[in-house]
Formats: structure tokens, C-alpha cells, sequence
């Protein structure tokens, strides 16, 4: 057997398990609020805001989301800039972990109402 | 309406008509319809400018009749955002999409001599789906109910220039990655397996070129505009651009390897059909919703009628050629291998295989919340590092590709040879590597894996430049350049991310008091006020920034844009100092007004007292009056057990307090509230009260723990112990020896009537204002423009190799 080939798919064996882990490892679930209280890792929920519960606390984004189906209540905490037109969002989307007692949200996603292109609206992250 | 819609239908009917025309020109004697059709392909194209004319028109003279006109534009709109407001909704932007592929599908009738006819049907397919979903999608339908006054005017964060070039470039870009796919299906159709590239070539690298540039304006724009200090997010919308500039990429390193040995004869016909396949698809994802959950950028959903026409046509464009494929297959002529796998002919292979291997990860990636639907109820996201990780190790060999390939020879690479010429390029990269890992080792930013991937980058940079440069002298060598150009770009992007990634620095929520400086990693900042009120669009902040001995006004903006009447959008563009070793970035960090109600600011209170319910207190101007203290309804059961375990066992209590605050014969009722949680800490209110410059501010003070109750008794009962030892109690000696620690058992005795909430503890501070305060994100930004000088030379790099193809193509007279 030529040696060529072998190497070949090893290499392409090897780029396929690198990127399926890679995949697998990035994925954020859609959860609901109840099973992302019991979840350890990071997870992704998404609510409407309830917008009084919206403050600064210790320089930190504190919020309550509401869950759409639910109404179940969840309290997020955001170590990093308050995303751009928050107050406005008919529903946002925290990718971050439970906890015990309140959700430490990494990554904010922030959907406005308005329908038009491209919602500048970006989400803050770790970096 | 009904004249748009009829030029949209005079633009449809032509483009069957110029169908039919070409494809019956094709027979014996009837050569003389194809110019019949070639006239059929102008009126289609004045139909279909004529129809964006009208669009145009109608928005030019605010008639808001029209729905569209109403959504995006307004009386208020300067002229600029009239234009961009044509492409700022669904139905415009299909029209710029339908627009530019009328314009590429007439120069495509001009250009194609002889293989017109053969070829043009092909093409007007596609432009028969555009102009289908434009009718069913159209910006021409009137609004429901009464004619409005006024429109709604065009997004406020889209009010920027940007959206007068970035749309009609990348719509450019999209439109053209039809082309390349046109030919490869004619080349299977009409059995020209050969001769079809020929043609290809000079439109994908034409597409390239646009689409790429188009690709680096959304970025540009994203830095300058929207104060977070990227550029890319890997958001769906941005990857449905850049998975067909991948898959472009790949069918330009097919096409020369098929121009040079006839390689990849077969597999380039599905390559040249993926760019807008994927496109299609990338559109489709972020058009009709279904992505609506994942991702800021998704448009409004189209409607399931114009998602089974945009479904229908991606099934079409892409299973039919792929079934063409199948069935010409035999019939393909297939070279034997001539060249080994390492010389430049297999560089080629590998590159076209490797950008078709990235165009389809990303794809992947950006379906991940319908694939992993298969097996997980709601869907999952994919977070953005998943395209970081797979991209680090693919850019490090595509760095190292581009600088070895271009050096080996055709047929058999002499790699020691190729490795002997690259000695310049080799030491170059070391020294400016060197210079990177001290910086990295100095700054302590160790990151390793970008100096690998600086190092790699910087080497296929030199080694490209060393093969640009000696060409520059003759006028046909010159075209020879654009390979070479596009990859030092493409290199250039790739070390400018790194020095990123590996430097880049950011300070969040840096909070800065009106002319009082404040130093912070080496820069000195100093907060100068703001131009004008927060609600104005010019309203921007002054800030000194000073590093050593360099000083800059920056100017971030921050304004509140009123929209819809009720809302408002804030938009922070920040300022950018930009430097030959990279840009210094401010953007406005957070609301001033919330840090103000943030009850753990490091002001000091001004007043702490406690009140009683029905003891008013008086202090300095203000009056306070505990009207009533109340618990949320668990709390106050548990309270109402007077049991103390009960009590302390619940997991959260809420306190609230109504406190009649009386200033200069103004009475107001402030409720400050409190929430105790076992787990989450204490959250206290914080209340605005009438006071000078109306920023005094009523602060709910935790009542004490229990601990903290048994710690102030047990300190009195030591100090009572301790007076014992000078005399038994009763005695004046004891009483003399106690008057020192009277005081704790006052504090005793408040902390137990805080505690069970017989008192309730507040105080007060001034809090500056608003105004006087500004709160900053500080970023540096090293080495970026290397970003924006790649883009731009992978861009011109395109369009230099696109004219040498198309000059070729035009001496062999096809």
C-alpha cells in the first residue's frame, strides 16, 4: 500500500474527530429554566426580561428572565458591559451556568422588536 | 404599485422570452433569434432597473403609501439613508440581490460570443427565482389602513454611511457567485467539459474579489460603528458571506489545477455550483426565521410562501447539477495523475480540497440549531469558538501552503530546492517573529500559539513578496502577481489576528468623574464633560486619554435614539485613536444614571440613622417617618411564628419599607426594599429623594445577621464582665468602670430591634450626577490595520488575477 494514501486518511481521520470535538464541546443546549438549575455545565436559556427587575448591583448586570411557556422566574447575573438597547429586548438569550442560586451568564443575546435588516445589536462576551 | 409590479412582469416575461430565444437560436438557420434574445435580456434588465428606479422614486418622494417606504424611511431622513433604505428591508435587499443579477446577466449575454445561447438559459433560471420571490416578496405593496404622516424612518443604528456601500457591494458579491455555477452546468449540459473554465475563471475570481472586499466593509464597519470593539462574530448572517468566499476560493485553486493538467475535471463541476448553493442556503437560514433563536442578526420571517420558492430553488440549483454530474460521468474524460502529489499542481489540490473542507465546517457549524434538533428537543447553539478551534490548526497549514507551494515546481516538487529559495523569506519571519515572542515575553502575554500562527503568517507574507516583487517590472509579469497578492492578503489577515488575539487588551467599566484624572494601565484618563444632551445624535463625550508623553481627545458618542415614539435605541460608536502599532478604543461602558442607583458604590453616606415606626427623625433639611415595614408573603408567616429558627430558615426574605421623606415642604414616599438571600447576598434599593442638584439618594441598610446581633450583645456582656473586676454590680465603682462600653449596650439594643425589625437602619449620600460621571471601556487594538491592509491586497490580489484570466480567456476566442 502506498504510503501517501495512509497518511491521507489518517490526517483526514484525524480533521474530522479534531472537528467533531470541537462541535460538541461548543454546544450550548436550549434548555428550560428548571433543567438548567440542575445543570453543571454551560447551557443556554432564553426568556423575556422582566424589566423592573433590571439593576446595577456591585457593577454587575443583575435581571430576572421570565420563560415564555412557564412564567417560571430565573436571575441572571452578567459580569460585563450592559449590551447596547437591553431595556428594549422582547427577549434575550444568556449562555452561561447555574450557580445554586442565580444564573452567571458569559454571553448575552438581545433581540429588539423592530423588524428590519441586520439588528446591530451584539452579544458581550469572556473576551 | 401596479407599476412596479408590471415592470417586475415586463422583467420576468422577457426572461422566458430570451429562454426560449436562446435555446431555439441553437438549431440550424435560426441563429438569427439570438439576437431577438439579446434584445429580450436588455428589456428584462430595463424591466428590472426601471422597477428599482420606481423603488427609488417612491421612497425619494416619502410616499408612504407604500409599505415599505413607510417602514424604513421617513420625512426626517437625510438623503444618504433614503438610498441605504432601499436595501434595508427583506424586499429591497431581494431587489439589489435581483438588481445586480440582471446587470451580471446582461454583461453575461454582451460577453459570451458563441457559447451565449448555450449558456444564457442556464443563467436566466436563476433570474426567473429572483424575480419570482421579488413578486411574492415585494417592496411595491401598499400599507393596510389609512396613509401615515410620516414613515418610520430607517433603524437608527443603521444610519451610518457604511450602509450606503457595505449592502450594494456584498449584494455584488453574492449575486456574481451564480456565475461560475452557470458555466459548470453548461459545460455539463453541452458535454464542454474543457472549455467551460475558461470562462469560469475570470468570474470567480471576480466574485472573490467582491464578495471579499464586501466581507471586510461589514467588518470595518462593525469595528468603527458599533463600540464593542470587534470585527467578526461568526454570527449567521456574517458566515452565510464568508462560507461562499471559502468555497469560491477552493474552485479557484480547482480551476488552475484543471488549467494546467486537466485535474479535478469532475469534482470542479460540483465545486463551481457550491458558492451559490451556499449561499442560497445561508440565506435561507437567516431569511425565514428558522435561526431566529440564535442568532441578533435574523431578519423578520418571509412567509411560507416565499420559503417553499426559496427551499424549491436550493433543491433545484443545487441536486440538479449534482444529478447532471452523475449522469455525465462516464462520459468525463479523467487524466491519469501525471503530477505527484508534492509539486505545485498537488498544492493546488490540496488547497481546493482544504478551503472546500473550511467552507463546509462553518456551513456545519451554522446549522448546528438544526442538526443537533435530531437528536435534542429545542436545538442547541454552537458557541463562536468552535470556528476559533477549528480555524487556528487550518490557518497554520494554509500559512505554511502558501509559502511552500508557490516555490515548488510543476510535475515534481523539489522541496530541498523550494526550502533553499525560501532562506530570505525564512530569516525575515524569524527576526519579526523574534521581535513578537520578546514583546510577548516583556508585556507578559505569553501565548505561544499565536506566535505559531504570526510565524506561519509572516513567512508566506515574505515568501510572497519576494515572488510579487522582481514581476512588477515587466508589463506581463505584472498579471502574473495576483495569486501571490491575494495570499500575502490573506497571510496579513491571518497575522494581524494573531497579534490580537496574543495583545489585545480591554478594561471594562472604568468610571471616571468629571476633570478628575484617573490613571489606568499606563494611560492617564480624564473625563472633560459631555458636547451635548444624551437624546441628541451628536452628542459625544470628552475624554483626555494620555500615554507618556502622547495626548488625544477622544470623542465617543452616546445617544438615545427615539423610535416608535416610545422606545429608544442606544448606540455607543466609540473613538478610535489609530497608530502605526495599533488603534487605542473607547466606547461608553455603561449608564451613567444605573451607576448612580448601584447601592454598592464606594461613595461614602453622608447620614446613618435608624427609624422606628411613628418616630419621624430629623436631619440637617430632611424629615424621615417609617410608615410601614412589610415582608414578602413567606417572610411574614415565618415572622408572624415569632420563631427565629422558622425565621432563619427561609431561603430568601424581602423587606420594604414606606419612608415619608420631607424636604423644603415637599413630602415624598420613598420605598427602599431589601432582599436577603441565604445564597444570592444582600440586594438593597436605592431611592432618589428631592435634594440639591435632585441627587440625594435613601439607602436601605441591611438590618444585622444574627451573628451579627449575638456579637454586639456579646461584647457588652465583656465589657460588663470586665467592669466586674473593679466592683461588684450596683457598686459606683462598677458604674464608673462601665461608662466607657455604655455605648455598646445601646448597640446591642439596636441591633436587636434591627434585627427583628423594630427599627429599620438607612442612610443617606449625595450622589454626583449623572452628567459628571462617564463610564468607559478602554481597549487596544494592536497591529489591527494589518487586518484591514490584508483584506484590501486579498481583494486587489483578486481582481489582478481576474484580468489575467479574462485576457486569456479573450485570446482564445471562445
Amino acid at each position: 500500500m502506498k504510503l501517501g494514501p495512509i497518511i491521507a486518511s489518517v490526517a483526514i481521520g484525524a480533521a474530522l474527530v479534531g472537528a467533531g470535538t470541537a462541535f460538541v464541546k461548543n454546544l450550548t443546549p436550549y434548555i428550560t429554566f428548571s433543567e438548567a438549575q440542575k445543570t453543571n455545565g454551560t447551557v443556554q436559556v432564553m426568556g423575556g426580561l422582566e424589566k423592573s427587575s433590571v439593576k446595577l448591583i456591585s457593577g454587575n448586570l443583575s435581571f430576572t428572565l421570565v420563560e415564555k411557556k412557564t412564567g417560571t422566574r430565573l436571575p441572571v447575573v452578567f459580569g460585563h458591559t450592559k449590551p447596547a438597547n437591553f431595556e428594549m429586548a422582547i427577549e434575550i438569550t444568556a449562555i452561561g451556568h447555574y450557580d445554586g442560586s442565580v444564573f452567571q451568564a458569559d454571553n448575552l443575546l438581545v433581540k429588539c422588536p423592530s423588524k428590519y435588516q441586520g439588528t446591530e445589536t451584539k452579544s458581550y462576551g469572556t473576551k | 404599485m401596479i407599476l412596479g409590479y408590471s415592470l417586475l412582469i415586463i422583467a420576468l416575461i422577457a426572461t422566458v422570452a430570451a429562454n426560449v430565444l436562446f435555446v431555439l437560436s441553437r438549431g440550424q438557420g435560426k441563429e438569427g433569434l439570438a439576437k431577438v434574445a439579446q434584445t429580450s435580456v436588455s428589456v428584462a434588465l430595463a424591466g428590472i432597473v426601471g422597477a428599482s428606479t420606481y423603488l427609488m422614486y417612491l421612497i425619494g418622494t416619502h410616499q408612504f403609501a407604500f409599505k415599505y417606504v413607510a417602514e424604513y424611511t421617513s420625512k426626517q431622513s437625510a438623503t444618504r439613508y433614503l438610498i441605504a433604505a432601499f436595501w434595508g428591508g427583506q424586499e429591497g435587499s431581494i431587489l439589489l440581490w435581483l438588481f445586480w443579477t440582471a446587470v451580471l446577466g446582461w454583461i453575461l449575454a454582451r460577453k459570451g460570443g458563441k457559447t451565449t445561447a448555450n449558456v444564457w438559459p442556464i443563467f436566466g433560471l436563476i433570474q426567473l427565482y429572483l424575480l419570482g420571490l421579488l413578486i411574492l416578496k415585494s417592496p411595491f405593496k401598499l400599507g393596510d389602513g389609512p396613509i401615515p404622516t410620516d414613515g418610520r424612518g430607517l433603524n437608527p443604528l443603521l444610519q451610518n454611511p457604511w450602509m450606503v456601500i457595505h449592502p450594494p457591494i456584498l449584494f455584488l458579491g453574492f449575486a456574481s457567485t451564480a456565475i461560475p455555477g452557470v458555466w459548470a452546468v453548461h459545460g455539463l449540459l453541452n458535454r464542454d467539459y474543457n472549455g467551460w473554465i475558461k470562462h469560469a475563471f475570470p468570474w470567480t475570481l471576480f466574485s472573490f474579489a467582491t464578495l471579499g472586499f464586501g466581507l471586510a466593509l461589514g467588518g470595518y464597519w462593525a469595528y468603527e460603528t458599533l463600540g464593542w470593539g470587534g470585527f467578526w462574530a461568526w454570527d449567521p448572517v456574517e458566515n452565510t458571506s464568508i462560507v461562499p468566499w471559502f468555497l469560491l476560493t477552493a474552485l479557484i485553486h480547482g480551476l488552475a489545477l484543471q488549467a494546467k493538467n486537466n485535474g479535478f475535471r469532475v469534482s470542479n463541476f460540483i465545486t463551481a455550483i457550491l458558492p451559490f448553493a451556499a449561499m442560497n442556503y445561508g440565506t435561507f437560514l437567516t431569511r425565514t426565521g428558522i435561526l431566529a433563536d440564535f442568532s441578533v442578526h435574523s431578519f423578520s420571517s418571509l412567509g411560507m410562501d416565499a420559503y417553499w420558492v426559496m427551499l424549491s430553488a436550493i433543491i433545484l440549483f443545487t441536486a440538479g447539477p449534482v444529478v447532471l454530474t452523475i449522469v455525465r460521468w462516464k462520459e468525463i474524460p479523467k487524466d491519469k495523475v501525471s503530477a505527484s502529489p508534492v509539486s505545485r499542481e498537488g498544492g493546488f489540490a490540496f488547497a481546493s480540497i482544504l478551503m472546500n473542507m473550511m467552507g463546509i465546517a462553518v456551513a456545519v457549524g451554522m446549522s448546528a440549531p438544526l442538526i443537533t434538533r435530531v437528536w435534542m428537543k429545542q436545538g442547541s447553539a454552537l458557541q463562536a469558538d468552535f470556528y476559533n478551534q477549528i480555524g487556528f490548526p487550518i490557518a497554520i497549514v494554509v500559512n505554511v501552503m502558501m509559502s511552500l507551494v508557490p516555490y515548488l515546481g510543476w510535475k515534481k516538487g523539489d522541496v530541498p530546492a523550494a526550502f533553499k529559495r525560501l532562506f530570505k523569506p525564512y530569516l525575515a519571519a524569524i527576526a519579526v517573529t523574534l521581535v513578537m515572542t520578546v514583546v510577548s515575553f516583556v508585556t507578559h502575554h505569553r501565548a505561544p500559539l499565536m506566535v505559531l500562527l504570526f510565524a506561519t503568517s509572516a513567512l508566506a507574507v515574505c515568501a510572497n513578496v519576494v515572488l510579487i516583487l522582481p514581476r512588477l517590472r515587466t508589463k506581463t509579469a505584472q498579471l502574473t502577481v495576483g495569486g501571490f497578492t491575494a495570499h500575502t492578503g490573506a497571510a496579513m489577515v491571518l497575522a494581524g489576528i494573531s497579534i490580537l488575539v496574543a495583545f489585545q487588551y480591554k478594561k471594562e467599566k472604568i468610571v471616571l468623574m468629571k476633570d478628575s484624572a484617573q490613571y489606568v494601565d499606563g494611560y492617564k484618563l480624564t473625563y472633560l464633560g459631555h458636547s451635548k444632551q444624551p437624546f441628541d445624535k451628536t452628542n459625544t463625550m470628552k475624554i483626555k486619554v494620555e500615554e507618556g508623553k502622547s495626548s488625544w481627545i477622544a470623542e465617543p458618542s452616546y445617544y438615545f435614539a427615539p423610535w416608535e415614539g416610545k422606545d429608544t435605541l442606544f448606540a455607543n460608536p466609540p473613538a478610535i485613536n489609530r497608530h502605526i502599532l495599533g488603534d487605542t478604543y473607547i466606547a461608553l461602558g455603561g449608564d451613567t444614571n444605573e451607576i448612580m442607583d448601584d447601592p454598592d458604590r464606594a461613595d461614602t453616606p453622608n447620614n446613618q440613622f435608624s427609624l422606628k415606626v411613628g418616630e419621624p427623625k430629623t436631619i440637617g433639611d430632611y424629615t424621615f417617618s417609617l410608615m410601614n415595614v412589610s415582608f414578602d408573603d413567606k417572610a411574614a408567616a415565618a415572622f408572624r411564628t415569632r420563631d427565629e429558627k422558622v425565621f432563619n430558615a427561609l431561603p430568601e426574605i424581602q423587606l420594604k419599607a414606606i419612608v415619608s421623606v420631607k424636604y423644603q415642604g415637599q413630602e415624598i414616599l420613598a420605598t427602599p426594599m431589601i432582599r436577603q438571600g441565604k445564597k444570592s447576598g444582600t440586594y438593597s434599593d436605592v431611592v432618589k429623594i428631592p435634594g440639591p442638584r435632585e441627587n440625594v439618594i435613601l439607602r436601605f441598610v441591611p438590618p444585622p445577621t444574627p451573628d451579627q446581633v449575638q456579637e454586639m450583645q456579646g461584647a457588652w456582656l465583656s465589657a460588663v464582665e470586665d467592669a466586674k473586676k473593679a466592683g461588684q454590680p450596683g457598686t459606683p465603682a462598677f458604674q464608673q468602670a462601665l461608662i466607657p462600653s455604655v455605648f455598646l449596650k445601646q448597640q446591642a439594643e439596636t441591633y436587636q430591634q434591627l434585627a427583628t425589625f423594630q427599627a429599620l437602619r438607612f442612610e443617606t449620600w449625595n450622589a454626583p450626577d449623572p452628567g459628571e460621571m462617564a463610564v468607559i471601556e478602554l481597549s487596544t487594538k494592536p497591529m489591527i490595520w494589518l487586518v484591514w491592509l490584508g483584506s484590501v491586497l486579498y481583494s486587489i490580489g483578486g481582481v489582478i488575477a481576474y484580468r489575467r484570466r479574462w485576457n486569456e480567456l479573450v485570446a482564445s476566442k471562445e
